[in-house]
């Protein structure tokens, strides 16, 4: 495929899936270029019968679920969640409101979604983004992700667990 | 007991994974019990809220940079592909474990049964390096 035609069709879907995962602007970039690298790399492993962006979706979360790896192993990650990143999910989330308190209420909360979702393990995180975020079904999802189905099951109920109790921990009730 | 159950497979149900005798039981036990109803509603708007995130516009100068990098790595040698590469010279795991496990073999049976290393003293063996010396 030509550079510039799977940069028109696949970059922004790409790039929207990468910053579900990766949670900032300059991660998700990097995820992006490093996933179509890789897809002019391995073009020849490609299936014709295959819908190709989600060929690359797939390729996307693989690239992600390993880099988050090999980094995990280069040095410790925080276990909190790091108040800088709570604020600035918290300066990017806007979304629609009745009031001004409620536009206030809701930036914060989704703020606090936001560091509860950076504060996941990668696997964990990308069950949630492809479940929960992308509506996809189990099936799908443990295809994307390789694992069974049981596997994606599991660990989307931890992922669900630890959100609600990251929540509960950073506020007194949940949403 | 039942919302203990009920705590391990409402997200099943939520995710419309329970066959229709397990579900109509989550929900009669639903339409009985505020805390397993709250947990749901806490799952629903959990998600909700995942889905309400906003992402940011696309940078600008995204796609040049993304570009940029593509040519430059579709004119550079790909070194995998480079002759006596290392990727092609190296052997793979599984063979050298089955080197070693062969040599450490070899090793064994050349204890058991050969005349014996000086080193390992005297073998009883009527082979022995030590017993033709004192022949």
């Amino acid at each position: 495929m030509d550079i510039n035609t799977l940069i028109e069709a696949h970059s922004d879907k790409a790039y929207l899936a990468a910053y579900r995962l990766t949670g900032n602007q300059a991660d998700a970039c990097d995820l992006v270029q490093e996933t179509l690298l890789r897809a002019m790399k391995k073009a020849e492993l490609y299936d014709g019968s295959y819908d190709f962006g989600a060929w690359l979706h797939r390729m996307l979360f693989r690239v992600y679920l390993n880099g988050r790896r090999s980094e995990a192993r280069r040095r410790e990650q925080p276990l909190e969640p790091a108040e800088e990143s709570a604020a600035a999910a918290s300066m990017l989330m806007a979304g629609p409101a009745d009031s001004p308190e409620q536009a206030v209420e809701n930036n914060e909360l989704r703020g606090r979604l936001a560091a509860a979702l950076d504060a996941l393990s990668p696997e964990l995180r990308a069950c949630v983004v492809l479940v929960d975020v992308e509506g996809l079904d189990y099936e799908r999802a443990s295809e994307i992700l390789g694992w069974p189905v049981g596997s994606v099951s599991g660990r989307l109920f931890r992922a669900r667990r630890a959100l609600r109790e990251l929540l509960r921990s950073s506020e007194g009730e949940l949403i | 007991m039942m919302c203990a159950f009920l705590d391990n497979i409402l997200d099943l149900y939520f995710d419309g994974r329970l066959i229709s005798f397990q579900a109509r039981l989550v929900e009669r036990h639903l339409g009985a019990c505020g805390k397993c109803s709250a947990r749901l509603a806490e799952l629903q708007k959990l998600r909700m809220g995942l889905r309400a995130l906003s992402i940011p516009e696309v940078p600008a100068g995204f796609r040049d940079g993304l570009r940029a990098a593509l040519e430059a790595a579709k004119t550079a040698p790909i070194p995998g592909n480079a002759a006596g590469s290392e990727e092609e010279t190296a052997l793979v795991p599984s063979f050298s474990f089955a080197f070693s496990f062969a040599a450490f073999l070899l090793f064994i049976c050349g204890s058991m049964f050969g005349p014996g290393l000086p080193s390992q003293g005297c073998s009883d063996a009527g082979m022995s390096i030590c017993a033709a010396k004192e022949k």
